[in-house]
């Protein structure tokens, strides 16, 4: 439902709105996310080869990846699949922004370490 | 999930807004919306006191709400097993005389060779002490550790040996100046999964003043020359400029590796080296003038992507990803939980940038890790450092390098002054890229993980 008696407060045309208290409020303008990215990306969450197990960089960033307990490669900015496919994980050695990236395997299997 | 502390800034005339503990961001034209920033979110989050009208109150509820409508941040998850292990094969020795050494950070501290026996212990103590593993990363570090290059192919052999044996595997990697690269030793690294991080400071003239042999004679030419080396026995490998304080043309660096056309990532000088402090200790107007430079860069690769050309930094590669997919690091590493330093003396640190200073080492090889010890050197998390849990860019930059800490303040949990600047600077602008890019050419992230794949 809408609460009629907080509608005064905002416009009604744009219909903008969320669920609050069992009440939809209405916004006079979106506020919309800008970096809107899908971090849980179907093309990721169905990779097994590459991003199995835990991903450690030489200065001990690590990542460990979901449901992945067959852990493969782990190296200094380096996957190896248990296929075989290797990746170059760069920026690896004196530590700041290690883990950033994503890792990305021959065969497209993927998967970016926060 | 809390919003945290809002960063209001410009970009191209308008303003914006991100938050620091849900990593969104927004477009700040609504009124609305900027009087939610300007309250006082803590106030608003603890919904003590709250000091402003009924109306906007009820408003700034909703907002939350809106805000909390999108999944949280990407959290990177730690890890306790040991798999990696750093080998300071050269010790303290080098054959170049670099302006900014860490190596130099404890005068009375100088390591000799690694020899195989302390290798062989080091392997040995890595797989009894995490047997659940599977695969092991050595890396290779100095001091400048193809100086000590038959070690390292005995290391290999060794390894092979294990990997014929059991079912444990390795693969390797190398931090080096490229200069002591040769055909005995490059083998090693065609094994699957290794790679050569090679220490290439940009164009001649700034790689020679900052990376000189001891004669003063620069060493571009010869690494250049060992490039092709590289190319010819097919080894991975990147480069990792390191950026001095007196920098003067950021520009002219990235673009030198952009026509490289080899990945590469720079980071900024680490701790001084009292030898050379006027060339790499920030100050207030070399941050300024950095900063200056940030933003030509910006644009320089706005241009790019503009231009539909391939990006090779992976700096501005990893930002954007991180921005568009909210990706959050509450540590900036795991030194000490997932990989280990080892001398040549036998000791034991967290962090290879702390291997220098003898008093930080967490155990040895013989007696093993001391926990205590190694409590006061593991990566911390960054809501446990005082300055950092208001700090907007925290989950960005994740409280900075705590071996830098340590080097300049002798605790691990005070972040230096003209690094969070920096840091600062530096995700502000990338910000700002990310947004003339989402606006100019949304498309761009639609194949970001795809982008740069070696």
């Amino acid at each position: 439902m809408i609460n009629s008696e907080k509608l005064s407060l905002f416009k009604v045309e744009d219909q903008h709105s969320v669920g609050f208290n069992d009440v939809v409020w209405q916004f006079d303008t979106d506020i919309k996310l800008i970096n809107d990215g899908d971090y849980v990306n179907p093309q990721r969450s169905t990779c097994t080869a590459v991003c199995d197990g835990t991903i450690v960089a030489p200065c001990g960033c690590v990542r460990v990846v979901p449901n992945r307990s067959t852990c493969t490669a782990v190296c200094d900015g380096t996957i190896v699949a248990p296929c075989g496919c290797v990746r170059v994980i760069p920026h690896r050695s004196t530590c700041t922004a290690v883990c950033d990236g994503t890792i990305v395997a021959a065969c497209g299997c993927m998967r970016v370490i926060p | 999930m809390s919003i945290g502390i809002p960063h209001v800034f410009e970009c191209d005339g308008e303003e914006y807004v991100f938050f620091s503990e849900n990593l969104q961001l927004y477009k700040l034209d609504n009124t609305d919306f900027k009087k939610y920033v300007s309250n006082n979110v803590q106030i608003i989050n603890s919904n003590n006191n709250y000091p402003i009208n009924a109306r906007q109150q009820q408003v700034d509820l909703l907002i939350k709400k809106k805000l909390e409508s999108h999944p949280p941040p990407d959290f990177a998850i730690s890890n306790n097993g040991i798999n990696s292990l750093i080998l300071n094969v050269a010790g303290t020795k080098c054959n170049l005389n670099c302006i900014y050494c860490f190596a130099f950070a404890d005068k009375n501290y100088s390591l000799p060779l690694m020899d195989l026996t302390t290798a062989k212990k080091a392997i040995d103590f890595l797989i009894s002490n995490n047997p659940n593993e599977e695969y092991y990363g050595l890396v290779f570090f100095g001091g400048e550790p193809f100086i000590n290059h038959q070690l390292i192919i005995d290391i290999a052999h060794y390894c092979e040996g294990l990997e014929q044996k059991t079912d444990k595997k390795f693969s390797f990697s190398a931090t080096t100046n490229g200069t002591l690269l040769n055909k005995q030793l490059l083998p090693v690294f065609q094994k699957k999964g290794s790679v050569i991080f090679v220490s290439l400071d940009g164009p001649e003239h700034i790689h020679n003043r900052n990376r000189p042999y001891y004669n003063n004679q620069g060493s571009f030419k010869k690494i250049i020359s060992n490039i092709e080396l590289l190319k010819k026995y097919n080894i991975n490998y990147s480069f990792r400029p390191t950026i001095a304080a007196d920098c003067k043309n950021l520009i002219e660096i990235v673009d030198f590796f952009e026509k490289l056309e080899t990945e590469f990532s720079f980071e900024f000088t680490v701790k001084p080296n009292f030898k050379y402090s006027e060339y790499t200790e920030f100050n207030d107007d070399k941050v300024n003038k950095i900063g200056v430079q940030y933003s030509n860069l910006i644009e320089y690769y706005f241009d790019k992507v503009k231009q539909n050309e391939k990006i090779f930094c992976n700096n501005i590669l990893s930002a954007l990803r991180r921005i568009h997919f909210r990706q959050a690091k509450d540590a900036a590493c795991s030194a000490g939980r997932s990989a280990l330093t080892i001398n040549s003396d036998d000791t034991i640190y967290s962090c290879q940038n702390l291997s220098t200073v003898y008093d930080t080492n967490i155990g040895n090889l013989n007696t093993g890790i001391s926990k205590s010890k190694l409590e006061n050197f593991i990566a911390p998390f960054v809501n446990t450092l005082e300055s950092c849990k208001t700090c907007w860019v925290k989950y960005l930059c994740s409280g900075g390098c705590f071996a830098e800490n340590y080097a300049e303040h002798k605790v691990i949990n005070t972040p230096i002054k003209y690094k969070c600047a920096l840091k600062k600077i530096r995700w502000e602008k990338q910000l700002i890229l990310y947004l003339k890019i989402k606006k100019n050419k949304p498309d761009y992230f639609k194949d970001i993980r795809q982008i740069n794949v070696i």
